[in-house]
């Protein structure tokens, strides 16, 4: 045995890899199940509709581990040419000096077509569009008129105060899971803010600077927070854990579960559960509160610098392919998310096809994506975002299960939350927001 | 031996069957469960004795609907470097490190050892960086000596191994454990050996082919199932370093399978079968090499 | 170390290239690379990386969350190994009286050494399930008995049942082939001495065993930290609230999931110093091991 045995089989396999050449470009994507199946057709339907590109789409099983998998395919300069990420990692791209804005990619492209909350997700305080919406998703509001119907309610409930009525009512007549929540902050947190207008951080959400600090432990999210967990003592809400199914989306399709807040992207698979007996609505407000437009949640592509010329071109080909408004219906048709430019959804609307059972989202998720905003629902522009999930998650957890009152919990949260936003402006010394 | 062993016998048997019981009891439950339809499975609404009569199907599932069959390669070859390269390295290691009179043997030894200490799952956002570019060190010294300029090949090389059945590997088969295990193994050898081979005019290789090695045989095997095994249960690295479907192991896969579809009750009787499927190559091997391997590890042999 | 025989230096070295190269390039230098990362404030896509120092550990070290992870890390250090080489022992002893079908035990015992903690996580996720697993009567009986989904403790008994299922077969193995060459003329002359069957397991056979015990023992030990990755990763995610959070799933999500990279390597750092004085401290008992009878 000799240093041999190591050198011949790596250059081996270094010469079966395959060999690039300019037109061809990768994607990284991270979904699964039916979004996953979305994009894999576009991603064929792009190759066969051109010559000139080839387009491969590779799923990297979830939006955290592509980031990761980015990241450091980046520092070793093995990273694709276009790469999808979702909503929370936005601020870490934006400042990684990784990323091109698409609006200097595509500088012709009408970017005031895409809907308010998409375009206040990804656009720099100039105007530029850092990155093109595509799996657009919102929070709405699901029911199973069926069970409803067994307590005498025919109508979805618009409001909390109403959400906890009926849940009353659906105990009392016996059911064990009124409603179903797994207390994930893009719900609880994220989106309940923005339609309710407040800030979860100071700066408006950190787009005033990067020394912005959380502050959701008083008032609104607070309140709620608090509210969810006296609900769940009741039997009125239950979590994850609580349910047979383990999951909220499971819990509600098996028909465990009566209602819940979740994804317009989860559509499809409850239509496909629980057919005409699922019903939609907005994601209710408390009594008194003006409706504010939600966050757009799901992904966006954004182009990875580093590339060649010829990278880009085919990158841009792709970029206009899926932006074309057959592509996104596509979309919305098998996955129930939503189109994001106004046109593509004008002419869904047009088409008189808004109506069919599996366009039921579109509507309603860009209605509540458009309602009048104000300077919180913008976004969220706050470092080292997926990590404070985690300890958002983490902390409610500890709550729920009694370890802690909710307002610790909370206090928590926000105290670990700042030292990770103090840590981000450490490391990105001397970058301006853009 | 005309002793009373009764009670012993009997608090022994006991004893073995709880073991046994304990053991057997997850991959039964998974074999029942993996003889269930899903529609059977959400019905019986937990675990059941009943034997389902869809284990076929579901097996067939897996073989044509999901990527395990060609992730069940991966695995084997993975595995099959994993083991060779640290049998074969180790070994000759730690011939030097025993038979050999060297003022370094302890630092060597200290190095290997220090890998068993340190286990990957660790280092594994930094070996990434290595893996991404193997170059690297090599770069860092072109940089640093200025050889870079003089020999023109700059500082910049990249070589990534990820994605490869080596880069998967190679990372893997760095825990020397083997180093540990022969030395004991040649430690136990009478301390003459390579004096009476020296008389017969054979020198280290010579000593290290003809006599070490065929001595060696029940601990190479040994340990070489032992590493196919140990590379074929890894996950984390591989999770990170094959980072599409097509390069990932099988239990990668499996885990992998297990957190999609999140909207539905989890497809567990097709779970079951992906388990048991991702497992039944090194459990069928450790099945039938059983007195191989307890003979090789078989510390000091008599 | 006793005296080797051969003095060859350049037969040495080719002996020990390749395992060095090979531990160089894939080990030294990740873990240097670690405790250079630990000195910096790295940004996660690389550029503008600056020197701190120390801060770092300062940061990790004031981190009650990290103290909570190393305190998890212990208790299961020192909860799952003691099971498994306790159990593996007992099952050991026994297998060892030769009894009427131990030999299929024997080979039934080794068979979790083959399944990945991955796999078998899947598998036990299903197994504790406190709706439609092995505990939901109880659950019914009395509702919120187990759910390990809720109850931090509950998922860190599943976490632990599963690695000591895991671990079982190795140190089993270790322990039986070393009952196994116990000589027969110990065993006899003790049987003459009238010392009994129980008497026998305490003041001979154990005793015996003991390289076989230390080595189980720091392998074991070495391997519980990374081993219970795939069952965290499978069957808890670190939750619920971080009850099963150890260490190394801690270090896995600061790298990988928050881009946490001076972070993650500080505490890379931090652990492998934990595991280094835990793994020395116990080679000092290594004076008191014999490898030859």
């Amino acid at each position: 045995m000799t240093i041999k045995s190591i050198i011949l089989p790596v250059l081996a396999f270094s010469a079966l890899a395959p060999a690039a050449h300019a037109a061809d470009i990768e994607f990284w994507h991270g979904n699964t199940g039916e979004t996953e199946a979305a994009i894999l057709a576009h991603c064929e339907a792009f190759n066969a509709s051109q010559d000139a590109h080839t387009i491969t789409c590779i799923g990297q099983g979830g939006y955290e581990a592509g980031m990761q998998k980015a990241i450091a395919a980046y520092r070793s300069n093995e990273h694709p040419a276009l790469i999808q990420f979702f909503d929370a990692g936005t601020l870490d791209l934006m400042l990684s000096d990784a990323v091109l804005p698409v609006s200097d990619l595509l500088p012709d492209v009408d970017w005031s077509d895409y809907n308010t909350g998409a375009r206040g997700y990804y656009e720099t305080s100039t105007g530029a569009m850092f990155s093109q919406p595509y799996n657009g998703s919102t929070l709405v509001f699901y029911a199973n008129m069926d069970m409803l119907g067994e307590v005498g309610v025919t109508e979805v409930p618009q409001t909390w105060e109403r959400v906890i009525e009926v849940a009353r009512l659906l105990q009392a007549d016996g059911h064990a899971c009124p409603f179903v929540t797994d207390g994930h902050p893009w719900r609880v947190l994220e989106q309940f803010s923005a339609r309710h207008g407040t800030a979860i951080a100071t700066n408006n959400n950190g787009y005033g600077g990067l020394d912005a600090e959380y502050n959701f432990n008083t008032g609104p999210v607070a309140d709620h927070l608090a509210n969810l967990a006296a609900w769940r003592e009741e039997g009125l809400v239950r979590l994850n854990a609580d349910t047979a199914a383990g999951n909220y989306v499971a819990a509600f399709n098996a028909g465990e579960c009566a209602m819940m807040e979740a994804s317009s992207g989860s559509f499809g698979g409850i239509r496909a559960a629980l057919g005409d007996a699922a019903a939609l609505g907005m994601a209710p407000m408390y009594e008194g509160v003006e409706r504010r437009n939600t966050f757009i949640g799901g992904a966006s592509i954004w182009v990875m610098k580093g590339h060649e010329d010829a990278d880009y071109e085919a990158a841009t080909a792709f970029l206009n392919f899926v932006r074309e408004t057959e592509q996104q219906i596509e979309m919305t048709r098998m996955t129930g998310n939503l189109p994001v430019t106004m046109t593509a959804l004008n002419e869904l609307v047009a088409s008189g096809r808004a109506t069919e059972p599996e366009f039921a989202t579109a509507e309603m998720g860009v209605a509540s994506l458009n309602q009048p905003g104000n300077e919180n629902s913008r976004g969220i522009r706050l470092g080292f975002y997926v990590q404070f999930r985690d300890v958002f998650i983490e902390e409610t957890q500890r709550a729920f299960n009694g370890e802690q009152p909710m307002q610790t919990a909370l206090d928590n949260a926000v105290a670990r939350g700042n030292e990770l936003l103090r840590r981000f402006e450490q490391t990105y010394q001397g970058v301006a927001l853009p | 031996m005309i002793e009373r062993t009764r009670s012993i016998d009997i608090a022994a048997r006991i004893i073995l069957i709880v073991g046994v019981a304990f053991i057997l009891a997850p991959l039964v439950i998974a074999f029942l469960t993996a003889t269930l339809s899903y529609e059977q499975f959400v019905r019986n609404g937990g675990i059941t004795l009943q034997v389902g009569t869809h284990f076929l199907d579901n097996l067939a599932y897996i073989w044509t609907e999901t990527a395990l069959p060609a992730q069940l390669w991966n695995s084997i070859v993975i595995s099959t470097l994993v083991a060779a390269i640290k049998c074969a390295f180790a070994f000759t290691a730690t011939f030097a490190l025993v038979f050999f009179d060297n003022r370094l043997n302890r630092i060597v030894f200290g190095l290997t050892l220090v890998t068993v200490m340190l286990p990957l799952e660790l280092v594994v956002i930094t070996t990434y960086q290595i893996v991404a570019n193997i170059a690297m060190p090599l770069n860092w010294i072109l940089a640093l000596t200025g050889l870079g300029e003089i020999t023109g090949l700059g500082s910049d090389l990249r070589l990534s191994l990820l994605d490869t059945y080596v880069g998967v590997a190679a990372p893997i088969a760095c825990a020397s454990t083997s180093v540990f295990i022969y030395r004991q193994f040649f430690l136990s050898l009478p301390r003459d050996l390579p004096k009476a081979a020296a008389m017969d005019g054979a020198g280290p290789w010579r000593f290290m082919w003809d006599i070490l090695l065929p001595l060696s045989w029940t601990p190479l095997v040994a340990t070489f199932m032992f590493w196919f095994i140990g590379g074929w249960t890894q996950y984390l690295w591989p999770l990170v370093a094959a980072s599409t479907p097509d390069a990932q192991p099988a239990v990668v896969g499996l885990a992998r399978l297990a957190t999609t579809e999140q909207d539905r009750i989890p497809e567990v009787p097709m779970l079951m079968t992906g388990a048991l499927f991702v497992s039944f190559i090194p459990v069928l091997l450790i099945a039938v090499m059983q007195r191989q391997i307890v003979r090789g590890l078989n510390l000091s042999e008599k | 170390m006793q005296k080797g025989f051969y003095s060859g230096r350049w037969t040495y070295a080719a002996l020990v290239a390749p395992i060095l190269v090979l531990i160089f390039l894939f080990f030294y230098v990740p873990v240097g690379l670690a405790f250079f990362w630990s000195l910096f404030l790295e940004r996660p896509f690389g550029g503008g990386s600056q020197f701190v120092g120390l801060d770092n550990f300062a940061r990790v070290l004031s981190d009650a969350e990290f103290w909570d992870a190393l305190k998890r890390t212990a208790i299961f250090m020192i909860v799952a190994p003691s099971l498994a080489i306790g159990i593996s022992l007992m099952l050991a002893l026994a297998a060892d009286r030769g009894l009427r079908g131990s030999s299929a035990a024997r080979n039934i015992i080794i068979w979790p050494k083959a399944v990945a903690g991955a796999s078998i996580g899947v598998v036990f996720v299903f197994v504790f399930n406190p709706f439609l697993g092995i505990f939901a009567p109880l659950n019914e009986i009395w509702p919120g008995f187990w759910n390990p989904r809720i109850d931090g403790t509950d998922a860190f008994i599943t976490i632990v049942v599963a690695q000591v299922w895991n671990g079982i077969p190795f140190n089993f193995i270790i322990l039986l082939s070393g009952l196994q060459t116990i000589p027969d003329t110990v065993t006899k002359a003790a049987v003459m001495d009238g010392a009994s069957p129980w008497r026998r397991v305490w003041d001979i056979q154990i005793p015996l065993l003991t390289p076989q015990l230390f080595l189980t023992f720091v392998l074991e030990f070495v391997g519980t930290v990374v081993e219970a990755f795939g069952l965290i990763d499978t069957m808890t995610e670190g939750g619920p609230g971080g009850a099963t959070t150890l260490l190394i799933y801690k270090i896995y999500v600061d790298g990988f999931k928050a881009y946490d990279l001076s972070g993650a390597a500080t505490q890379t750092v931090i652990l492998m110093l934990f595991v280094l004085i835990m793994v020395a401290l116990q080679f000092r008992l290594e004076k008191h091991v014999k490898y030859e009878r």
